[in-house]
């Protein structure tokens, strides 16, 4: 099963990067059409369009990186776990949450740095809020949310130990009603409803992915008992993942089309969550070597946390000069979603192995964790 | 190369990223957050891979793989 969760944490990874690859891949179609399209041919026109369809794809697929994420960090602790104790050690949480916190906050300041550079400025209220809520990039926020985690970790544990079913069901309840409270959201604009259960929910929340830690915390406890019980479903739950990827982008279609809007960003529906399942569990269920790549998609979940944390710097910058300096580019883009996943990946393991190879070395830990 | 030493170095070039860190065979690798999460899977993966012991599920626990001395007294067992 540990070998299986690096595996997971790899292809969520790869998740992140398609997803955000994708999302500038939208942002080329629509807010940017300007650069490549006459002014009299609307960026809708090109709703549709294989481009449009795979950018799509890859917005549905990303969903599952963050419940993935927190299967594996439950999963983790548990292995924490002295045998003589009821629960998780607060030293192991802090020391899981330091090496979290410290890149955190060295890429978060980057992000900032370079902001304030292009003349942009920040309140020192507004920054506070971009550090706790992990907004300095639309990536960010998954390490509150970690952290938040974390320090219910010794509780959730308790919790699950006593009653993993009745844990399970309430925070699978509590997560499908969170989904169908950002539902609404997708006719966002203008729907004050909306706007207002969506800070409440807001992504950077546990009680907006309250589902997966404790599940992964669930499968840490009972792991042999979850193989013997995944393995005879292991084709049900692979058959599931095109199943709901493909329900899903018809639901958000739907919504899309009937919102009237030019662009409807993407949010997240129950779907979503039975999506999650299944890739986890297929994932979970399949011995590492039956698995498609393994040991690069493992070496990615090991190397997750550093291109998790840089990935979205190097592809908006990327995409910024592809703006700039060739603009026609942006056309083509199931073209420039390809390149962006290549720098989304590339850029982050050539940092670190630069960073590895140089006198910096001793710094890594403190860059990446 | 015996275990414990192969282990070592692992723990220093590919967790702590760092070879001339000091590390001895009785610290507490998870309490010091040496091994985080992604960490312990990675020592796990490794036993698997170099010395061809595929660790059972119910014995990833602290009390194996809280120490360097730990691991290497957990993986005697397998000869």
């Amino acid at each position: 099963m540990n070998r299986r969760m690096l595996y997971l944490n790899g292809a969520a990874i790869l998740a992140v990067v398609l997803y955000h690859a994708g999302a500038f891949g939208f942002i080329a179609m629509f807010a940017w059409a300007g650069q490549y399209l006459p002014a009299s041919v609307p960026p809708g026109s090109q709703v549709g369009s294989l481009s449009y369809y795979v950018l799509r794809l890859s917005q549905q697929i990303g969903e599952i990186a963050i419940p993935a994420f927190l299967v594996v960090a439950g999963y983790s602790i548990t292995t924490a776990v002295q045998r003589d104790r009821s629960t998780v050690s607060w030293q192991v949480v802090f020391s899981r949450i330091k090496s979290l916190l410290i890149p955190y906050l060295i890429w978060s300041t980057v992000v900032i740095l370079l902001n304030i550079l292009q003349g942009k400025t920040y309140s020192p209220g507004k920054l506070l809020s971009m550090f706790l809520m992990g907004s300095t990039n639309q990536v960010l926020y998954f390490v509150p949310l970690l952290i938040q985690f974390y320090l219910l970790a010794p509780f959730l544990i308790l919790w699950v130990k006593k009653s993993w079913k009745t844990a399970l069901v309430i925070t699978l309840l509590v997560q499908l009603f969170v989904y169908t409270l950002r539902n609404p959201l997708l006719f966002s604009t203008g729907n004050i409803l909306g706007q207002q259960w969506g800070y409440l929910v807001h992504k950077s929340f546990l009680i907006a992915r309250i589902f997966w830690f404790p599940l992964g915390i669930t499968i840490g406890f009972h792991a042999t008992e979850f193989k013997n019980w995944i393995q005879p479903r292991r084709w049900f739950f692979v058959a599931l993942i095109p199943l709901t990827i493909i329900i899903g982008t018809i639901e958000f279609e739907l919504y899309f089309r009937n919102s009237g809007l030019e662009w409807l960003p993407y949010e997240e529906s129950i779907l979503d969550a039975f999506s999650g399942i299944a890739v986890i569990f297929s994932v979970l269920a399949f011995d590492i070597k039956r698995l498609p790549v393994p040991d690069t998609v493992s070496l990615l979940g090991a190397n997750s946390y550093v291109i998790y944390l840089t990935h979205a710097i190097f592809m908006e910058y990327t995409a910024r000069a592809i703006y700039h300096l060739a603009p026609g580019f942006l056309a083509y883009q199931s073209i420039f979603f390809l390149l962006l996943i290549i720098v989304g990946l590339g850029g982050p393991i050539g940092l670190m192995l630069l960073i590895k190879q140089s006198r910096f070395r001793p710094l890594h830990n403190y860059l990446f964790s | 190369m015996d275990r414990k030493t192969a282990l070592t170095d692992y723990v220093k070039n590919e967790i702590m990223h760092n070879r001339n860190a000091k590390l001895d065979a009785h610290q507490d690798l998870i309490g010091s957050g040496i091994l985080d999460s992604l960490g312990i899977l990675q020592l796990v993966a490794y036993i698997d891979k170099v010395f061809g012991i595929e660790v059972p599920d119910e014995d990833v626990v602290y009390e194996n793989f809280m120490s360097i001395d730990a691991i290497g007294n957990y993986l005697q067992k397998y000869p």
